[in-house]
């Protein structure tokens, strides 16, 4: 199955080549065109309850579809937001999402929630996080470009912009300054994140786009 | 015996494509070793070893050489006991004191959450009924001025409930009851203004600022003109008390306190007019309504009017209210009667004797007056 990710980064979206007998799960809505032979078949993400689960506080969506082709076929997936696509290869790893970050993957990989944690969510980050495992592709979407880092010690994230991260990343949440400068200068709260390990940043964040609607809604 | 368990883990190292692999780690007799799924081999030795616990779970161990050149981690539950067994003595007290680090670490992490929490909700608590507080408090700061203009709006604002009487003696009856109360109204610049509305509701109130409106309703209902005159004082003594205001101020609460200390009392006055149309104005906390009872009896004592009057209407209403649909107006705001009847006379029983002089009205007359009007 090829795959290329088009339109980088601003309005990436993936252009799947389907092969007969190739899977692909994506997140619901995420199709934004398809050959006519592609078979679409939705299904809860997961089973009922942990789809719920997922939706709940997963942030992501109630169903996912699985597409599939018996001849060569074309698939485009997209994401609703203005922003890069990044695609990882799970070879038997793990990594985590944040909520609403997951666009698509392989088969061979499952999708679980985890407990992020009640400073996770102190620090607007969400209460869980999704857990993606196995073997194979997996997508994941963000708001404005996609750039990862590679922690050895201690690093600083602002809220919401962390994005991905591997399971040997630990993550707090802090002050960004003193008290005063961190709610007088504009910071608040912020992600602390200790390594070993790669962690995955969009540029923008999505707070700051609705506070910035926000203000400018009369 | 060494070697038997292996753990599910991985290793980070830069000779591996991406610096990283899953791979599968083994406890053996003198070090650590690893086997990736690159099938790379790596090992460090016990002697070497440089612990630390993280990762997302916050449980994972990481296996590192002195160098941190070399590190290798597991996330499995069973790993650090096992590290405790098959390693050796100075691993197992390095992993005690990482895992104390750790867990101080993130103890303290909460004990600044949940004293930060409190602090937050103890600041908001504290700003929010301090606020309210002040503007309770300053209630007796707002000028009269303020009273009469929230009675003004109100009354012209409101739903007329009947065509005003005009009738000289019914009038006169009422003011003279007022004339009587109003020199012992213990709030100054007070002016008592009387309108009578021809409405089978057995009702009465008065607005802020002194705007007292009687129901005709009333005036039949009751047997003896010092009924009438228990329910002014007790109606007078929420104008008194300024109970009208400080139901605006409730419902402003902090909007208002912000503007009473910026001095604008716009707002306040708007607001009353508001509730005024919606009779939320003339309708109060019970609290409000036994501290008018109390006012109201006090009043009537150094008026010299009997203040059982009062207590005898409310027996009346009591006892005739499930057949006189129209007496439950009043009821319906004024509930409570036995305790109310209990607070009068408990009320009564702490002042002085006083001789009582009865209302210089012709009761007759006035009843005689009603009639006619309603048979015109």
């Amino acid at each position: 199955m090829d795959a290329i990710t088009r339109n980088r980064p601003s309005f990436a979206n993936i252009q799947i080549k389907l092969q007969p007998g190739d899977k692909i799960i994506a997140e619901a809505d995420a199709m934004a065109s398809m050959s006519a032979n592609v078979r679409m078949k939705t299904r809860f993400s997961g089973g009922m309850i942990k789809a719920f689960m997922k939706r709940m506080f997963g942030g992501e969506s109630l169903f996912v579809n699985e597409f599939s082709a018996d001849a060569p076929a074309e698939l485009v997936l997209t994401q609703g937001l203005p922003g890069d696509i990044e695609s990882i290869d799970l070879k038997g790893t793990t990594l985590y999402l944040q909520p609403g970050a997951f666009l698509a993957c392989e088969p061979g990989v499952t999708l679980g929630l985890g407990w992020a944690g009640l400073a996770s969510f102190i620090g607007g980050e969400g209460l869980f996080r999704l857990k993606v495992k196995g073997n194979g592709r997996v997508w994941f979407s963000a708001y404005g470009g996609i750039f990862s880092r590679d922690i050895t010690d201690e690093y600083i994230v602002d809220t919401g912009h962390l994005v991905a991260y591997e399971p040997s990343i630990n993550i707090r949440v802090g002050l960004a300054g003193g008290i005063f400068s961190s709610f007088f200068g504009g910071e608040g709260l912020v992600t602390k994140v200790r390594g070993p390990g790669k962690i995955y940043m969009q540029s923008r964040n999505f707070s700051g786009l609705t506070a910035w609607m926000n203000a400018h809604m009369t | 015996m060494y070697g038997a368990e292996e753990f599910e883990g991985g290793v980070f190292h830069e000779s591996i494509v991406g610096g990283r692999a899953s791979a599968t780690i083994e406890l053996t007799a003198g070090s650590v070793k690893a086997l990736t799924s690159t099938d790379q081999k790596f090992e460090i030795r016990y002697s070497e070893c440089v612990l630390d616990m993280g990762g997302a779970s916050g449980r994972m161990v990481f296996v590192r050489t002195q160098d941190r050149k070399l590190t290798i981690f597991c996330e499995d539950r069973r790993f650090p006991k096992a590290l405790q067994l098959d390693g050796s003595v100075e691993l197992a007290e390095q992993l005690a004191s990482v895992r104390g680090l750790r867990r101080s670490e993130a103890f303290s992490w909460r004990m600044w959450l949940v004293v930060g929490t409190a602090v937050c909700l103890v600041a908001l608590f504290g700003g929010y009924y301090g606020l309210l507080a002040v503007a309770k408090a300053s209630i007796n700061a707002v000028p009269i001025s303020v009273d009469e203009q929230i009675g003004k709006l109100a009354f012209e604002s409101r739903t007329v409930e009947g065509p005003k009487i005009n009738d000289p003696i019914i009038v006169n009856a009422v003011k003279e009851m007022v004339a009587r109360l109003e020199p012992h109204a213990d709030l100054k610049g007070l002016s008592f203004e009387v309108h009578v509305v021809n409405s089978k509701d057995v009702n009465a109130y008065c607005l802020p600022g002194g705007k007292i409106v009687v129901f005709t309703g009333l005036l039949k209902k009751s047997k003896t003109p010092e009924q009438v005159a228990g329910v002014l004082s007790h109606e007078m003594s929420h104008a008194i008390r300024r109970h009208g205001l400080r139901r605006v101020m409730e419902s402003l609460g902090i909007v208002v306190a912000i503007e009473l200390m910026v001095g604008d009392v716009g707002g306040l006055v708007a607001l009353g007019a508001e509730l005024g149309k919606s009779a939320a104005l003339t309708s109060y906390s019970r609290e409000a309504e036994t501290e008018a009872d109390i006012t109201g009896v006090r009043m009537l004592h150094a008026a010299a009017i009997d203040p059982l009057e009062l207590a005898s209407f409310f027996e009346m209403l009591k006892d005739e209210g499930p057949e006189f649909p129209i007496a439950i107006k009043w009821l319906s705001t004024h509930p409570q009667h036995d305790e109310r009847i209990a607070t009068i006379r408990g009320e009564l029983a702490k002042l002085p004797p006083q001789e009582y002089r009865e209302l210089d009205i012709d009761w007759e007359k006035v009843q005689q007056r009603l009639k006619e009007i309603d048979a015109e």
